[in-house]
């Protein structure tokens, strides 16, 4: 299914890239001889008929198809058999997919390879279901709600909507609600409903991602049956509420989604602790091993302080420990594949938290540095410590 | 279109700062257009270069259909090249809109022989002009409106119809 669907998406963009006007032929992969190839729908005509248009060329009526926009296209459908063919056509719909609201290459990562799962690896791959068209992808994303996402940091917790960019808003984490004695339960459910109404949703109405904090496996076992308890009271809580559907993800593994790839080591930097993560197709590889190093950006506030004191720079925005805290999350998360490092951060975010000046410029080039090194240094370590059983990346 | 100047057989009318082209209907009819006219035409323009004898044949279209096709193609290159802001572009591109609209009162089979003039010819402005009245014919129609409006069979069985709507069903409605 996964490898099928790839190939699809792959003829499509090839075809894109060739720039070719016309339209794609009915079934993707099939060959194609310039402009005028031979869709489906033309060696059906002896039979099909499509009345006044007879005499259109092929290709004009995909034109035609693709300015009548999603909705009339589909409802087309059920004018005539000839008809359903050329509006079913896959390059149709993979155009109206790009005018979509998601970027395109966005569409592609969720549709191959998360829409495949984690159980799909290439080399267990047989599935009988049927593959999906493209007017099908479309028509599913198209009703798919909006979904709720509530990711709980250490500091605090950030909630949002799916579909936006940024986080709408952020509140304590669910330890700061209720008191000391109060039980599990009744904070998270206290902790959830404040964001439902913060958000101004019935909890009914929408699914929710919740994200989880990252799992290690230098757990004592104790820790380890908390924070299993902890993502039960989570999903008792969320049902309790009536909401759809809950899903929790681990925080790596969403970091790793957000770079377009399903394989790979995430260094993830949180407050107090750095982790070097490795994922494989989706999955934390426990068994290979998750490093977690005790530094994490209270340490990087120290060591920006030290370096703005010595170069005699004011940058009190800075100070706040909640800015700091924004300015290396943007930094850090970066991605590390095959020991060359990757980094994902695009500077526009940045200026969403601050305009950089010249000073800040030159601590961003400090930080940067410093980041350089340490993280490096976690990487060899990492790198020592599974050298037996890295093969599998 | 220094490429004319090698076109021996193409009547270059009487000295004039504008050199015009004949154009050959299928009915034989022939049309003296200017080149710069002709030549918003892909197809008459790789013809031009080409050169020829005692006209340019189209033998795709008929003499009806190529006056409207030629009718858009006088209006379109008569237009100067648009200078950004200024108020007789305005008015121009305003007329110019007008003019299309008018020419798009036809009939369906002649907008279908349009089509496909357009589409032989190469007329991009006009394919794109004509293909546009027909996505506008059909939006926001039923699948019934548009088989009466076309004259189209429908050729399917109850059940395939069923599951159609079953396929659309709350995704595009």
């Amino acid at each position: 299914m996964a490898m099928l669907l790839r190939k699809v998406w792959g003829s499509v963009l090839a075809r894109a890239a060739l720039g070719a006007p016309g339209p794609g032929p009915a079934a993707p992969g099939s060959p194609r001889g310039g402009r005028r190839a031979q869709p489906a729908a033309e060696r059906y005509s002896a039979s099909l008929s499509l009345g006044a248009l007879d005499a259109v060329p092929t290709d004009v009526l995909a034109q035609i198809l693709r300015l009548l926009g999603p909705v009339d296209a589909a409802r087309s459908t059920a004018v005539c058999r000839a008809w359903r063919i050329l509006a079913s056509d896959n390059g149709l719909w993979a155009f109206f997919l790009r005018l979509g609201p998601d970027p395109w290459d966005l569409v592609v990562f969720a549709e191959t390879h998360l829409a495949a799962g984690p159980d799909s690896h290439p080399w267990l791959y047989y599935d009988n279901s049927p593959q999906l068209s493209f007017k099908q992808i479309y028509g599913l994303r198209a009703v798919v709600p909006g979904t709720l996402i509530v990711d709980g940091g250490s500091g605090y917790c950030k909630y949002g909507w799916s579909k936006y960019a940024a986080p709408s808003g952020r509140c304590a984490t669910f330890l700061e609600f209720g008191n000391i004695e109060s039980p599990m339960y009744a904070r998270l459910r206290h902790f959830f409903s404040t964001i439902y109404t913060r958000m101004q949703v019935k909890p009914s109405t929408q699914p929710v991602i919740v994200v989880l904090p990252l799992n290690h496996t230098d757990d004592t076992d104790s820790a380890r049956a908390s924070r299993k308890q902890y993502k039960e009271t989570i999903y008792s809580v969320l049902f309790d509420m009536n909401v759809p559907a809950v899903c929790a993800v681990d925080q790596a593994v969403l970091s790793l989604y957000a770079s377009k790839r399903t394989s790979g080591i995430v260094v993830h930097i949180g407050f107090n602790t750095t982790s070097v993560v490795p994922i494989f197709e989706g999955r934390v590889m426990y068994e290979i091993g998750v490093e977690t190093v005790g530094q994490g950006a209270l340490k990087l506030t120290g060591f920006l302080k030290e370096l703005m004191h010595q170069r005699n720079i004011s940058c009190e925005s800075l100070y706040t420990v909640r800015t700091i805290k924004e300015v290396h999350k943007l930094l850090v998360r970066l991605m590390v594949k095959g020991g060359s490092l990757c980094r994902k951060r695009d500077s526009r975010l940045l200026k969403f938290y601050f305009s950089p000046t010249w000073e800040e410029c030159l601590l961003w080039a400090c930080i940067k540095q410093y980041l350089y090194v340490w993280i490096t240094a976690i990487i060899q370590k990492w790198l020592v410590m599974t050298a037996g059983t890295r093969r599998l990346f | 279109m220094a490429a004319a100047d090698s076109c021996d057989g193409i009547s270059t009318s009487g000295g004039g700062w504008e050199k015009t082209v004949t154009l050959v209907s299928s009915d034989d009819a022939r049309f003296e257009v200017r080149e710069a006219a002709a030549s918003l035409s892909q197809t008459v323009r790789r013809m031009i270069r080409a050169g020829g004898d005692g006209g340019i044949p189209l033998p795709k279209v008929d003499a009806r259909t190529l006056s409207t096709v030629l009718e858009y193609c006088n209006k379109h290159a008569a237009v100067p090249a648009p200078a950004p802001e200024s108020s007789s572009a305005e008015a121009a591109a305003v007329d110019l809109e007008w003019f299309d609209k008018e020419l798009m009162h036809v009939d369906l089979a002649t907008l279908c022989s349009l089509i496909r003039a357009a589409d032989y010819l190469e007329v991009a402005g006009l394919l794109d002009l004509t293909c546009k009245t027909v996505a506008d014919m059909i939006k926001s129609k039923t699948a019934e409106e548009i088989r009466q409006m076309f004259g189209i069979q429908n050729d399917f069985t109850p059940e395939e119809e069923e599951q159609l709507s079953r396929e659309n069903a709350g995704v595009f409605e």
